[in-house]
């Protein structure tokens, strides 16, 4: 319990920080776009945008803050099982965080609305606007539906773990393959939720909205990285306690 | 532990030259198979393709950098520290990052450069040929002549320039015998319709020849005679007086050598007086035709030599803008200037700096206030501050290429002399006006200020400055946090030969990833400071934040050879 504890309590300072660290880019952003930097202006221009930025940013937030948990818990877990229910749970409730606010508190907040093309992280990375589409479209589900649809993102970042225990022999791999992953994810979000991998599920019978056809085609490379992970990634390492040389 | 550090040294710069030439090799390829879809020139191929390679190194350099830090730093020795590692790696590491840092500042932006050349030239001669084999298609041989002229302009060798100048030999030859026998079948036509007046006409040629030479004049008698035996050959007494005016005309006239004689002279006097009446263009005309006929008249060649001289006051020579095509780098142009709230634009579809000025393809000149002027000119040539919007060709001075005015104060002027800038502001514009990319390092640095005046972003300039200063800081970020890395991902064993060679290149790509999203999220910053400041704050506060980063980077790399296996 007390690795656990160290464990979440670790993922929402680095979270609270990579979130904070990407809003502060988006203002950054923002300020050269001004004719004065007058708040009139500035509320004018950039008022919603900003505001809405921490929840924008929460989903690549948790990607991150993901995997630079991985090396902790490989440190810290013996075991996989843990590791995967610790970080996939863990991204749920923050994929799911934004979902219940607009529910619950803030209706107007939408995910995919136009003036997100204009946020760092839309720009930097071309597959972010997709995630951000199919969380907005998971949250118009019903609640039983909502988090059996979002799960899959979630799990997809935890697993991809094994990415940085690829191998022993050569750890480096792993160091440099988790980040090389982590990237490709957004890129794999945007396939997912492409045309023409809805067509995919349309060719074999099955008519389905972009963001189910997403989820199960995420379920299922899920189930492969696990795989791989048995196969080929070392197991976590589990020491009792965090030593640092 | 020296051993480790020795072998440190020596494995850092083989694996580093070995991804070098991996990634230069790519990048050849890579060139090859674009060059191809770009339709590059075939002479212009091979310095293509080496270019493209140096700029693909440029941009794996970050990469293959860090890997081969990584590397070095899995074979230290397990339990020494981070100082003690680097001592031994560092300093070839640096060096490794200093020529990089050198090759990427000096060198890539002139390569880059030439490359948008033969990428332009390339697309003007592609598109000259299409439009040569259209116009050559739809009968257009006016136009299919001026795009040949481009295209031999750029790669007279070119098998494609050499097959298209064929091609529009023949079709010459074939427009001119069509006309040719047009003319022969129109000539006949009208003779079978005067055939039935053929007596009449003839005699009435008849009478005016013996008029003409009762009158002395034996030059019409003699053609009018030759007029009615044309049209009635029968009559012998129209026989009888063309035999009589030749005669006449023969006596009366001085041999043929001399009469040609008499007449080059007066020709050669008549250029002679356009020539002191500043009328080059007429004289270097009626010069370029004498000289022609009689290529071995030293006066001749003098007096070509100076309507030559007065010409270029007022036209320049179309060779001499193809000449400058060939060689120098071709940019659109768009120079703006405001002078006393008086506004000045100078826009050309291509403009070209030679030694000899710069050329301009379809510009215009428009200047507001008082003096207004609106000009248009398929060619101008930019001397100084003189303008000269007129060109002529010089093997066929009959044709030129004349400038249109919209305002009347200027129409008609043969130069725009006086101009509020000069050649050497325009020429800094185009040294502004390509890719950023393109721009020397030391025009960014030193004639920025300049620029700026002269209308150009000045934010997107400092951007840039910005960008090539922080490549050495990228450089030693990565050593250093390359070492580290490779010390905290240290595995049991040292990797094999095998694993080097083959993982490298894969651990470069994987690396370039994050590298590049790290380098996005940076712009961020260095646009704010390149659109906040001027050149001098914005120098002394990205500096100190790149100094600031290497600083932190140098810390966190101490951190995590920290936590490296033991």
């Amino acid at each position: 319990m007390e690795k656990l504890g160290r464990v979440i309590l670790r993922y929402l300072i680095v979270l609270i920080a990579t979130d904070g660290l990407l809003v502060g880019l988006t203002i950054l952003q923002c300020i050269p776009s001004l004719k004065t930097l007058s708040v009139v202006d500035w509320e004018a221009q950039f008022g919603q945008l900003v505001r809405q930025t921490p929840l924008i940013a929460l989903p690549a937030a948790t990607i991150l803050t993901c995997f630079l948990s991985f090396y902790h818990i490989t440190r810290l877990f013996r075991s996989r099982l843990a590791g995967y229910l610790t970080l996939g749970s863990l991204n749920l409730i923050i994929f799911c965080l934004p979902l219940l606010l607009r529910r619950l508190v803030w209706p107007e907040l939408f995910l995919a609305t136009p003036f997100l093309d204009r946020t760092p992280l839309v720009r930097f990375l071309s597959g972010y606007r997709s995630l951000l589409v199919w969380l907005d479209a998971a949250g118009g589900e019903s609640w039983l539906l909502m988090p059996l649809l979002v799960a899959p993102a979630a799990w997809l970042t935890a697993a991809l773990w094994p990415l940085t225990r690829f191998t022993r022999q050569r750890p480096l791999f792993g160091a440099l393959l988790g980040p090389a992953g982590c990237i490709g994810l957004f890129y794999l979000f945007s396939v997912y939720l492409s045309p023409s991998s809805n067509q995919l599920f349309k060719y074999i019978g099955f008519t389905l909205p972009a963001h189910h056809s997403a989820a199960i085609l995420s379920l299922m490379t899920v189930v492969a990285l696990y795989l791989f992970d048995l196969l080929f990634a070392y197991k976590p390492l589990g020491v009792k306690k965090e030593t640092h040389a | 532990m020296p051993r480790a550090d020795s072998a440190n040294k020596s494995r850092l710069l083989p694996l580093t030259v070995l991804l070098a030439l991996v990634g230069f090799g790519i990048g050849l390829v890579l060139a090859i198979i674009n060059g191809q879809r770009q339709e590059i020139l075939p002479h212009l191929g091979l310095f293509w393709a080496i270019g493209h390679g140096l700029v693909m190194l440029a941009t794996w350099a970050p990469p293959i950098l860090l890997v081969s830090a990584c590397t070095s730093g899995e074979f230290t020795t397990r339990g020494i520290s981070f100082a003690s590692a680097a001592k031994g790696t560092m300093i070839p590491a640096l060096i490794l990052a200093g020529v990089f840092s050198l090759f990427y500042l000096f060198l890539v932006p002139p390569v880059e450069a030439k490359l948008d050349r033969y990428r332009q030239t390339s697309l003007q001669f592609n598109t000259a040929l299409r439009e040569l084999n259209l116009a050559l298609h739809e009968n257009r041989l006016e136009d299919a002549g001026r795009y040949l002229q481009v295209c031999r302009a750029i790669a007279i060798n070119a098998p494609a320039c050499q097959e298209a100048t064929e091609r529009y030999q023949m079709a010459v030859v074939r427009a001119t015998r069509q006309v040719v026998e047009a003319e022969a079948e129109t000539g006949m036509a009208s003779a079978i319709a005067e055939n039935t007046s053929d007596w009449q006409a003839g005699n009435d040629f008849y009478l005016q020849a013996r008029l003409a030479l009762e009158e002395g004049r034996y030059f019409d008698a003699y053609f009018l005679a030759r007029r009615a035996r044309a049209l009635y050959p029968n009559r012998v007494e129209v026989r009888v007086l063309e035999n009589l005016t030749w005669e006449r005309l023969q006596n009366a006239i001085p041999p043929a050598e001399l009469q040609s004689g008499r007449a080059y002279y007066a020709r050669k006097v008549e250029g002679y007086r356009l020539l002191v009446e500043e009328e080059y263009l007429l004289a270097f005309r009626l010069f370029s035709i004498l000289a022609s006929e009689r290529p071995d008249d030293p006066d001749l060649r003098t007096y070509l030599a100076r309507s030559q001289t007065g010409l270029a006051q007022t036209y320049f020579f179309v060779d001499e803008y193809e000449a400058a095509l060939k060689r120098y780098r071709s940019l659109p142009l768009d120079f703006n200037l405001t002078l006393d709230d008086r506004q000045l634009r100078l826009q050309a579809e291509l403009a070209l700096a030679g030694p000899d000025g710069i050329f301009f393809k379809n510009v215009t000149y428009r200047q507001d206030g008082a003096d207004a002027i609106l000009m248009g000119s398929p060619l101008a040539r930019l001397t100084g501050n003189s303008l000269i919007p007129r060109a002529v060709q010089r093997e066929r001075p009959a044709e030129t290429l004349e400038p249109l005015w919209q305002s009347d104060a200027a129409t008609g002027l043969a130069v725009l002399a006086n101009l509020p800038f000069n050649e050497e502001d325009v020429r800094l514009v185009m040294q502004f006006s390509g890719q950023p990319g393109d721009i020397p390092l030391h025009h960014l640095l030193f004639s920025l200020d300049e620029a700026a005046r002269l209308g150009r972003d000045r934010t997107t300039l400092q951007r840039e400055l910005g960008l090539r200063l922080s490549y050495p800081f990228t450089m030693i970020i990565l050593v250093l946090l390359g070492i580290a890395l490779g010390m905290r991902f240290r595995g049991p064993n040292s990797p094999g030969p095998v694993s080097i060679v083959i993982g490298s290149p894969l651990l470069v790509l994987l690396a370039s990833l994050p590298i590049k999203i790290f380098s996005d999220g940076s712009l961020i910053l260095l646009n704010l400071l390149a659109s906040q400041t001027g050149l001098a704050s914005f120098l002394a506060a990205w500096l100190g934040m790149l100094a600031g980063v290497t600083v932190l980077c140098l810390l966190l790399a101490v951190k995590i050879a920290a936590a490296s296996p033991v």
